[in-house]
């Protein structure tokens, strides 16, 4: 049997677009997207801060049950119908029978927080998770990236080691990735954007570019600056089409 | 001026843009070129200066050796400059030469701006 806490959540002013927290991130970034878990069903949701009554309308939440915030405890929290609910506080819920009668808690316990990725979710306590994390979380394979959903198309990789904060949303998605490069004007492709200059040769080498492992890789950029060169432990983010060159090293004379 | 020395040069102005770039025939088919504030690394006194070098008309088929820099250039921690260093002379001027030399040149690779680039990287890891 669950002990339930009323919870007191006070309204927030409904003026404009709402309240500010995540429906426009700072930087005019796109918002991102929000979903609720309710009954172990991914429920899309249109923006960080709602209603009960929208949790309710669009998980199609029938009149004789009420609907519970869930924490990691057993105190799970009854909501009232009237309150507005901060997603980024807790986006896991459940339905009781409206009649059960409810025992006020302390909810001193962490609400669960239901991150979701291709529509696929999973509950953890802790927000402050990274790319690297979720990635282990959904079991990610590495020829994926992570991208957070925003309610635009531009979605944002997120790198491993990356925070992938649930106040800033819960909602990502994979895309396969295939990216063409050149190396010393031969098309090199890659499965994944974040590599080390020694794995740019190895896989220019794999696809038969003539180069050696010891030559010195530099990037040419868009103007056809040179940077300095990139060493062989050194993290590179490649771009669609950029250029490499791999060339011989020099030697004292 | 070969037509691959005028390639190469258009590819040093490219590779180095926001530098001023000074060619000039060498009388032999080839070039002087000196390419001005370069930052060769905090740890050298001075940390920007010119790079000039000499593309022969051999080129590519042979070596850009040979790049100079300011005169007396010195270590801020007073350490001795070392091996690859030397006071020589670049065109009638004092000057610090920096030998470095592509033992295993790649025509179609080495260019005249990466063998720019290799010589400012081997300065700056010092």
């Amino acid at each position: 049997m669950y002990i339930y806490c009323m919870q007191n959540i006070t309204a927030r002013t409904t003026e404009g677009h709402g309240p500010a927290v995540g429906e426009h991130a700072p930087l005019r970034r796109p918002a991102p997207k929000w979903a609720a878990l309710v009954d172990d069903r991914v429920i899309p949701m249109p923006r960080r801060v709602v209603s009960v009554q929208v949790i309710r309308d669009q998980a199609e939440i029938r009149r004789e049950f009420a609907v519970v915030r869930k924490y990691q405890s057993r105190s799970d929290v009854v909501l009232k119908n009237d309150a507005e609910v901060d997603l980024g506080e807790g986006n896991v819920f459940r339905t009781v029978p409206a009649r059960e009668e409810v025992s006020a808690g302390s909810c001193s316990e962490p609400a669960k927080l239901a991150y979701v990725v291709d529509d696929e979710w999973e509950v953890v306590v802790d927000p402050r998770q990274t790319g690297q994390t979720l990635r282990r979380l959904f079991e990610l394979p590495p020829d994926v990236e992570l991208l957070r959903d925003y309610e635009s198309p531009h979605d944002e990789p997120i790198a491993d080691d990356e925070a992938a904060t649930f106040s800033d949303g819960p909602v990502f998605r994979t895309q396969r990735v295939l990216i063409t490069i050149k190396v010393n004007k031969n098309e090199v492709k890659f499965k994944k954007r974040r590599v080390t200059g020694l794995e740019v040769k190895e896989t220019a080498i794999k696809q038969g570019v003539k180069i050696e492992l010891g030559f010195v890789l530099y990037r040419i950029k868009r103007d056809g600056g040179l940077g300095p060169a990139i060493g062989d432990s050194e993290r590179v983010v490649l771009h669609e089409c950029e250029e490499f060159r791999c060339v011989t090293p020099d030697d004292n004379s | 001026m070969t037509p691959s020395i005028q390639q190469a040069v258009e590819e040093i102005r490219s590779a180095y843009p926001g530098h001023s770039v000074d060619v000039e025939d060498d009388g032999a088919g080839g070039a002087f070129v000196k390419v001005h504030d370069l930052l060769i690394g905090d740890q050298y006194v001075p940390p920007v200066s010119w790079i000039a070098f000499r593309i022969t008309f051999q080129y590519p088929l042979a070596d850009v050796y040979g790049h100079y820099c300011v005169p007396n250039l010195a270590r801020r921690d007073n350490v001795p400059l070392g091996q690859g260093f030397s006071q020589q002379v670049w065109r009638g001027e004092p000057a610090t030469m920096m030998s470095r030399r592509s033992n295993h040149l790649n025509p179609a690779l080495d260019t005249a701006a990466f063998k720019l680039a290799k010589v400012l990287d081997w300065m700056r890891s010092l």
